[in-house]
């Protein structure tokens, strides 16, 4: 998988991230640890790494404060939407999707 | 326990822990969102005024954290996040007319709730430090001065 495609696969799957109800943004880390970058564009809060058909997914997010917040659930939906996503879009095995809660916003 | 399978190129950055394991994958919770949920818990207690890091050190930390745009809403607590576990540190004032150990007992229970139900994280201590009074006419009083 080239940058291009990484790029590209980072995006829909930041996309997939930020349309689970509660996840309010992508946050790429201070030193833009977990940000994909490639030509014309880089995604902050997605990282991928790919080897060998397997992909490796990073996301950190922003999360919204409400009095029944259950963070553990939160990054839960967020990764079966970041899974789903990237099994449409590629055919490599979704190995692993790391969730970061890295904010909270209230 | 949690971090074992964490062969992944998750984010190295030491100010992350409370990693919980699922099966694909790890689910990381910031240090700075475990202060922020015991921050506004503290705060939603009738008799907090505020909360405000105790001493000079604080007073300079707060600062620090002004200057480098950090979250002024976690000015006056820190934590320590482990794997399952959280220590919290509290530092607030506390309005005057107040029943103090009673105001520090609610604070200690609703931080212990919120963290817990939100995080997942058992809380072993919510060390609280109440650093000062405050008294509402002394607000008053500085607002009717500068009228």
């Amino acid at each position: 998988m080239d940058s291009t495609d990484r790029l590209e696969l980072a995006r829909f799957l930041g996309d997939a991230a930020i349309s689970v109800p509660g996840v309010v943004g992508l946050r790429g880390g201070r030193s833009g640890e977990v940000t994909e970058y490639g030509p014309g564009g880089r995604v902050s809060g997605v990282a991928v790494a790919a080897a060998a058909e397997r992909l490796q997914v990073t996301v950190s997010i922003a999360a919204r404060y409400s009095p029944d917040l259950d963070l553990a659930r939160l990054a839960g939906r967020v990764r079966r939407a970041v899974q789903r996503v990237a099994a449409e879009r590629v055919p490599d095995t979704v190995e692993r999707v790391d969730v970061v809660v890295a904010d909270l916003v209230t | 326990m949690a971090t074992a399978n964490n062969v992944g190129q998750g984010p190295k950055s030491s100010d992350r822990t409370a990693t919980l394991q699922s099966g694909k994958g790890t689910t990381t919770i910031a240090d700075a969102v475990v202060a922020k949920i015991a921050g506004l818990a503290a705060r939603e207690v009738d008799g907090v005024h505020a909360l405000k890091a105790a001493g000079t050190g604080g007073t300079i930390a707060d600062f620090a954290s002004k200057v480098a745009g950090g979250d002024e809403r976690n000015s006056g607590v820190s934590v320590e996040v482990g794997e399952r576990e959280a220590a919290i540190d509290l530092g607030m004032t506390v309005k005057y007319e107040v029943d103090i150990p009673k105001v520090a007992q609610a604070v200690r229970q609703n931080v212990i709730s919120r963290v817990t139900s939100m995080t997942g994280l058992s809380v072993t201590e919510v060390n609280i430090r109440v650093i000062d009074l405050f008294f509402p006419e002394d607000e008053q009083a500085a607002a009717d001065r500068v009228k």
